[in-house]
């Protein structure tokens, strides 16, 4: 035996146990997925050991099929809707339902204990089910999801006993005022994360200061709008140890005995790290927290729209450690200075439009976010909404070679360089050819192949990219498709590519996530070549307008298509507007 | 490899399909809500997609803005470029391409701006209720108690809304479509309710997109519609005045149905969840109107 092949020797001397303890040591999903193509043997421990999976789209395999790969799930993620389901572009009823998925863990016995969901569909009685069917359940994550109401989460909150996690991000919840909050029993001490900021409707007070005072290992806490700011000063007291904290309504008289509390109880809230909410605000109240101010890593203030630029900056200015920023553009760009000078450890920030519809007053440009750019060495994440932006502006910053998202929204979208009247191809070139780790990008302003051009050639390492109103012919999204080889997820508005562009190389959509085309040249004639030829994609249209499939001939062009690599075909809960070619 | 067939391939290879789709953690989405960035326009309400074909010759149509939607008439085309737009005096050659039937569109009020800009539903809809919360504090009765003693106390040193920051003094014009059916209508419609202004235009709205593009569903739907063509600019919207065989009604975010006409306007985007133009017979629960029960008295076999 000891002569025989080494592949034999390797394989069985370690007994499986060993090695799935060596498999817990690896914990990214793509060195998993290695791991578990080197033998049939390693395929299935680590198909038994795998806990964690990530599924970028939910339709790209069926639940029964992926609990049969992986029986010990506990936590799972799942993305639903299209990206541009965001800004209203996909209609209600599209699809991302997460009832079959919950059904079916629930009929396979899954063990489940976290899901984390964004832009899916998650019904009141998904929400009963899942509260009943995972008695181990403890962690819930909704992002930028509808279809529940507080009846679901009164479900959630009295069924889950070792619940530890309700974080509910800016979702659409119909609030039907019941005492869903009341609903946490009062055995339910577990808790370290709640967040119900999104939600609209009253919440019982009483019942939230004991569920706060009785959950000692609480570290998270985001309000909503209606907790007003008494209530918030006697959750302060309660729970000192929090880390991260959402006020609701910060409103209220500086004059106030309610104020004066508040300033003591802020003062021992000395782990307070990560602040947000003041969904309601009065000015000239701020300086009560400049106590908390010189801790914090991440602030966001995108909701605050009473703050002006001025309260900003004094407030900014105790924020030296602030890694992370969320801000709205009426801090304009002189208070970006001075997050330029404060706050070196800056690594993300975003600055969102206060006026969004009014695309020549947006208070920042071009300069803020130079200013930021050369201050702030360490700066990796950009989401900035502007009114204009110069080529010379983007090569500068450039310079900043450390971007692994750059999303750059000109509100006025084929703005070209208010300068120059050049489109913005240079300026765009110099960021995707300094910024070597860039994996997002989104692009505005006036642009030409050209730019296409460079990041075919530069962003090597691109997996995120998101078009409009750009290029001038097929060759853009060509120059797109042949050079970024890494790319995941392709999104396209009201760009000039068409059949010849989507059919040139249909083998590259096997290799990623999904590509989305709307208003573009595509005809239904080039999206059912497609299909036909590419068995392993769903290629979907969906079509707002009365016409149906059979009167809508094969030289027009869709309005929306989307399509995406799945295992197992055709879903089955498509509406009739969505047509599955 | 197609569909589920891969039992009898070796288990590598479904493997390897399995993990293609089972892929590791998006670059795109840390632990943060995002507001992701796409840029997009495309026409969308009453109209649909013919107006959609118009208007792609260019493909590019112009942005259409808070200034672009017209109160009573629509604004003169070089007006609307240059308050609105960058394109105006600017290099030609690049821009011309990219200007469109826009301006058709935007004198077409009930035209909209889909998706743009590029910011989640959910912080557009944020900001267009804080805007009204601040408008209509004194008739909100949800606010709690305390919330009213305090914002009273500062109501008058602006508390925050998103527009009252800046110089722009417009209400902020998001779209916010919510899906209208009409009894006799398989098809529903969507409109977007912070186009119109008051009552009357949206119902005014809601009439030119059902009871002018379908055929007729009953007969008091084509007797409706002669009555349009000759009164068309003079008269009140019947579905809000009673004298039609139709009522305009709402469900609200509790779930419950109520007619249309109730509640300030400015508070009534923030309420509707949908919009049902029902046959007043089936009205039940809202009180028939006078004129109603006299033509039926009137119908009555004698």
């Amino acid at each position: 035996m000891l002569w025989g092949s080494r592949k034999t020797i390797n394989m069985n001397y370690f007994p499986d146990e060993v090695l799935e303890h060596v498999f817990d040591f690896i914990t990214s999903h793509k060195d998993r997925n290695s791991v578990s193509l080197v033998c049939k043997s390693w395929y299935k421990i680590e198909k038994y050991s795998r806990q964690r999976v990530f599924l970028g789209n939910c339709y790209a395999i069926c639940p029964e099929r992926l609990i049969a790969r992986f029986p010990e799930l506990k936590s799972l993620t799942l993305k639903g809707k299209p990206h541009f389901a965001d800004f209203n572009l996909v209609p209600d009823d599209w699809g991302g339902f997460l009832y079959p998925w919950i059904k079916a863990m629930a009929k396979s016995r899954i063990g489940l204990e976290e899901l984390k969901l964004k832009r899916m569909v998650v019904s009141d009685e998904s929400l009963e089910l899942l509260s009943k069917s995972f008695p181990n359940f403890k962690s819930l994550v909704l992002v930028s999801c509808e279809g529940f109401t507080t009846d679901g989460l009164a479900a959630i909150a009295s069924n889950c006993r070792f619940l530890r996690e309700l974080d509910l991000q800016e979702n659409e919840v119909e609030d039907h005022r019941g005492h869903w909050l009341s609903c946490f029993p009062e055995s339910c001490t577990s808790l370290v994360s709640l967040n119900f900021a999104c939600l609209k409707g009253e919440i019982n007070l009483a019942s939230l200061e004991r569920l706060v005072a009785r959950s000692t290992n609480l570290k998270s806490l985001r309000l909503n709008r209606a907790v007003p700011f008494d209530t918030l000063q006697r959750l302060l007291i309660r729970a000192p140890q929090l880390v991260d904290l959402g006020t609701g309504s910060y409103v209220h008289d500086p004059s106030s005995e309610a104020y004066n509390k508040f300033k003591a109880a802020i003062q021992s809230c000395n782990s307070i790290r990560s602040l947000s909410g003041f969904l309601e605000v009065a000015p000239r109240c701020m300086s009560a927290i400049y106590p908390i101010c010189e801790n914090l890593t991440f602030l966001n203030l995108s909701y605050a729209a009473g703050l002006q630029s001025n309260e900003l900056t004094k407030l900014i200015q105790h924020c030296r450690k602030l890694q992370r920023l969320w801000i709205l553009d009426c801090i304009g760009d002189k208070g970006l200075g001075v997050v330029a000078s404060t706050c070196k450890e800056l690594q993300e920030l975003r600055v969102f439009p206060s006026n969004p519809f009014d695309a020549g007053n947006a208070a920042v440009t071009e300069e803020g976010l130079i200013l930021v750019s050369e201050g702030c060495p360490k700066l990796n994440s950009l989401l900035y909404f502007c009114q204009q932006m110069t080529n010379a502006a983007l090569i500068t910053v450039a310079n900043c070679t450390n971007f692994i998202r750059f999303r750059l929204c000109i509100l006025d979208p084929i703005k070209p360089d208010p300068v120059t009247n050049q489109p913005l191809d240079e300026g765009f070139g110099a960021i995707v050819r300094s910024c070597k780790g860039l994996k997002r990008l989104s692009l505005s302003g006036l642009l030409t192949d050209q730019v296409f051009y460079y990041i075919g050639m530069y962003a090597k390492k691109h997996e995120m990219l998101s078009i409009a109103f750009a290029g001038d012919s097929d060759k853009g999204m060509l120059y797109v498709l042949n050079g970024c080889k890494k790319l995941r997820k392709l999104e396209i508005r009201d760009c000039p590519f068409g059949d010849a562009a989507l059919l040139e190389d249909m083998g590259e959509y096997e290799t990623m996530r999904s590509l989305w085309m709307s208003t573009c040249d595509v005809t239904l004639g080039a999206c059912k070549m497609l299909a036909k030829k590419m068995p392993n994609l769903n290629v979907e249209i969906i079509n707002e307008s009365e016409q149906t499939e059979s009167n809508l001939d094969d030289s027009q062009k869709v309005d929306k298509m989307y399509l995406y690599r799945t295992l197992v075909g055709h879903r089955e809960d498509a509406p009739e507007f969505v047509w599955l070619l | 490899m197609v569909n589920g067939g891969s039992e009898s391939g070796s288990t590598s290879s479904v493997s390897r399909e399995d993990n293609m789709v089972v892929s590791s953690e998006d670059s795109s989405s840390p632990d943060e809500s995002e507001l992701e960035l796409g840029l997009g326009l495309s026409l969308g309400g009453g109209g649909g997609s013919k107006m959609h074909r118009a208007s792609k010759c260019g493909q590019y149509a112009r942005i259409l803005t808070a200034q672009d939607f017209p109160s009573s008439s629509p604004p003169p085309p070089s007006s609307s470029s240059s308050s609105s737009f960058s394109l105006s005096g600017a290099n030609v050659t690049t821009g011309t391409k990219r200007t469109a039937d826009s301006v058709a569109a935007a004198a077409n009020g009930s035209c909209q701006v889909a998706g743009w800009p590029p910011i989640r539903a959910y912080r557009m809809n944020s900001m267009v209720n804080q805007a009204k919360a601040s408008v209509t504090e004194g008739f909100n009765s949800t606010t709690t108690e305390n919330c009213r003693k305090e914002t009273s106390m500062v109501e008058n040193s602006t508390i925050g809304s998103y527009h009252s920051s800046g110089s722009n003094t417009n209400a902020s014009r998001t779209s916010l479509f919510v899906k209208v059916k009409m009894d006799g209508i398989p098809i529903g419609r969507k409109v977007d309710l912070n186009a119109p202004e008051s009552y009357e235009k949206l119902a005014k709205t809601l009439e030119e997109m059902f009871l002018e593009t379908t055929p007729s569903a009953n007969p008091a739907g084509s007797r409706a519609r002669q009555h349009d063509v000759t009164n068309k600019t003079t008269r009140h919207s019947k579905l809000l005045d009673g004298s039609y065989d139709f009522v305009l009604t709402y469900e609200d975010r509790e779930g419950d149905w109520m007619l249309v006409g109730d509640v300030p306007w400015e508070m009534f985007g923030s309420l509707v969840k949908r919009l049902r133009i029902v046959r007043k017979s089936e009205a039940t629960g809202l009180a028939p109107r006078t004129e109603e029960r006299n033509q039926r008295q009137r119908r009555k076999p004698v």
